[in-house]
């Protein structure tokens, strides 16, 4: 090798070694940093692990911490700590965003801030700039088809005498899975502000029901071990009951499904912003938005293209289904909580 | 003869309730150990085929694994540090009069009477209060708060019971109040102190409600991994998760029996 073209390549070289650990570091621009993100445990954050945390941390050193709990729990440690918060960002479903925005403690996150934002699907975002939706899961009637020949078609359908003794309901405790209530009385003339017309399903469907579930995994069971043949269940559950072979259908009830959104949220103050809208991109891209859908079968919210194998199952998967999705005014929703247990209680154990 | 038969009527009808209760009581646990070897993805009892896959998988969880330690180290920090307080508690309470003392076993009791979900928020506002919400110490001294009266009620009972006129005869002798604590007193409660150990593992061990509040970060304790798991997910990892806690709880529990014997413990 001649001296010019010796001289030439190490040149070359010695600017490659130099200029390796710079790009490295631009390429790992959020090396050392770990956000704390509250976890829904199990496949939930196993999902978002591989899908979102795990990319994420190969493109950019991101770390993601997703610590194991229960909303509700974490929601009182978040608003005890506002001033040195436990969490960086915080996952809360629809009605648990009600009490996010009333302590003030999470932060807008527009388009300008992460691109992805624009792909929301409409209707999907219910609180403005405010939670960020990555997920939708919907209570749904449910029937297991073995034994109830005739299909059920609405929520009211839970009323039904051939169901006797064998229908299995959420508790009104919880905010969330007791949105059949609201079905129950929309499909019969009611509204939010007026329940009655669902008190009065309620009371025609006593003799069918068995339970009040006090957890979704008592519900599941009670389908699984077929002591319930029908009730009110979440969409991605009764899914999860038919790989286990129970031959559990899905109803889309044509006057509309009632579900909950799962959001994202940043926590005001939190150091590291820029990071955060990182893993929000993330999240709301592809192979973020598939996660959930594909680990738990729950409704994505963006115009991501769904692969057949996942339209067939979802329940919101095509813009009529989503059609279907209604609106709920969730400050009413929380506010009338104490009313509705007392009522169903009421009829239930009377 | 009359009384012959009531007499073994009422022995075979106790005989008949220890049975069941025993069996209601084992039953749980002996259920999950089962579907944990189960080699089907579904909880379903009877299990289908043997397997240790969930085992395998519950050991390559590292959040599972962390979670154990975490509980592990937590339960035996609250073990030892519980004995120490509840024994000068109890101490006090069953040898000494005081003002207050009425006050102070009613204190020493009240977190049983206090329902755990409303101890848990009101340690969370103390811990955030004193701004320690963010390290390990809430835990344990909330672990503390539900294990002492266990311990102080144990250790209460066994210095009742014990002859005091062996601790009076040292004191005779000129032996300091110490030694005589040392040499004679907790070696005749051994016992006693050993038994209120194991209330105070097993409370901090199982515990999942005032836990919720107090966990922070990695501190995630096993029963409350277990209790966010299931939320999502409902598979055999659960029962092998279940039956690891349910071993160590018998490993600590055996290891002491082994130590000083079923009856002493008694």
């Amino acid at each position: 090798m001649k001296r010019r073209e010796f001289l030439k390549v190490a040149t070359v070289a010695a600017a490659g070694v130099l200029a390796a650990p710079y790009v490295q570091a631009q390429s790992k621009k959020f090396s050392g940093i770990t956000l704390r993100v509250n976890g829904f445990g199990g496949l939930y954050d196993e999902a978002l692990r591989k899908a979102v945390a795990a990319p994420l941390e190969d493109k950019c050193g991101l770390r993601i911490q997703f610590i194991a709990g229960a909303t509700s729990t974490d929601l009182v440690k978040l608003i005890a700590n506002r001033d040195n918060p436990p969490f960086d960002m915080f996952m809360a479903d629809s009605p648990y965003m009600v009490e996010l925005l009333k302590a003030g403690m999470i932060q807008e996150v527009g388009a300008s801030d992460v691109r992805n934002v624009q792909r929301i699907l409409p209707g999907f975002r219910e609180f403005g700039d405010y939670g960020v939706p990555f997920s939708v899961a919907a209570v749904v009637p449910v029937y297991n088809s073995k034994y109830i020949k005739q299909p059920l078609a609405s929520y009211s359908d839970i009323a039904r005498a051939d169901l006797a003794g064998r229908a299995v309901i959420p508790a009104p405790t919880f905010d969330t899975s007791s949105l059949y209530l609201l079905g129950l009385a929309e499909e019969n003339g009611g509204s939010i502000t007026d329940m009655a017309p669902a008190y009065k399903v309620m009371a025609a469907a006593k003799p069918n029901i068995v339970a009040l579930a006090q957890a979704t995994v008592a519900e599941l069971q009670m389908f699984q071990n077929e002591e319930a043949y029908a009730g009110f269940f979440w969409d991605g559950r009764a899914h999860e009951l038919r790989t286990k072979g129970i031959p559990i259908v899905t109803v889309v009830p044509p006057q509309g499904v009632y579900s909950i959104t799962t959001y994202i949220n940043l926590i005001k103050g939190m150091k590291y912003p820029e990071a955060a809208h990182a893993y929000v991109e993330q999240l709301l891209s592809d192979q973020g938005m598939l996660a959930l859908p594909q680990a738990l079968r729950e409704s994505v919210t963006t115009d991501v293209d769904l692969p057949e194998e996942l339209r067939r199952d979802l329940l919101f998967n095509s813009p009529q289904r989503n059609a279907l999705k209604k609106k709920i005014d969730w400050q009413v929703w929380i506010t009338d909580r104490s009313a509705r247990i007392e009522q169903v209680n009421k009829i239930i154990r009377s | 003869m009359r009384s012959d038969f009531i007499d073994d009527a009422m022995a075979a009808s106790g005989a008949l309730i220890r049975a069941i209760v025993y069996t209601m009581l084992a039953l749980p646990a002996v259920l999950v150990i089962a579907l944990s070897f189960t080699s089907g993805d579904t909880m379903n009892f009877p299990p289908t085929g043997f397997s240790l896959r969930w085992y395998q998988k519950a050991w390559e969880n590292e959040l599972f694994v962390t979670a154990l330690w975490t509980s592990t180290y937590v339960a035996v920090l609250v073990a030892i540090i519980a004995l120490v307080i509840g024994f000068a508690g109890a101490f006090a309470m069953n040898r000494c009069s005081f003002a207050g003392k009425t006050f102070l076993q009613g204190l020493a009791f009240s977190p049983l009477i206090v329902p755990a979900v409303v101890l848990g928020i009101g340690l969370l506002q103390l811990f955030v209060w004193l701004g320690l919400t963010q390290t390990i110490y809430p835990l344990i001294i909330g672990h503390l708060v539900l294990a002492v009266p266990y311990v102080v009620r144990t250790i209460l009972a066994s210095l009742s019971l014990h002859d005091q006129l062996l601790e009076q005869a040292a004191m005779n002798l000129r032996a300091p109040p110490l030694q005589v604590i040392r040499r004679i007193t907790l070696p005749l409660i051994l016992p006693g102190l050993l038994s209120a150990a194991i209330f105070a593992f097993v409370t901090s061990f199982g515990n999942v409600t005032v836990s919720m509040f107090l966990t922070y970060g990695g501190n995630v304790t096993l029963p409350v991994q277990i209790f966010a798991y299931v939320d999502t997910s409902y598979d055999p990892l659960v029962a092998a998760v279940s039956s690891i806690m349910i071993i160590v709880t018998l490993i600590v529990i055996l290891t002491i029996e082994r130590l000083i014997g079923a009856e002493r413990l008694a």
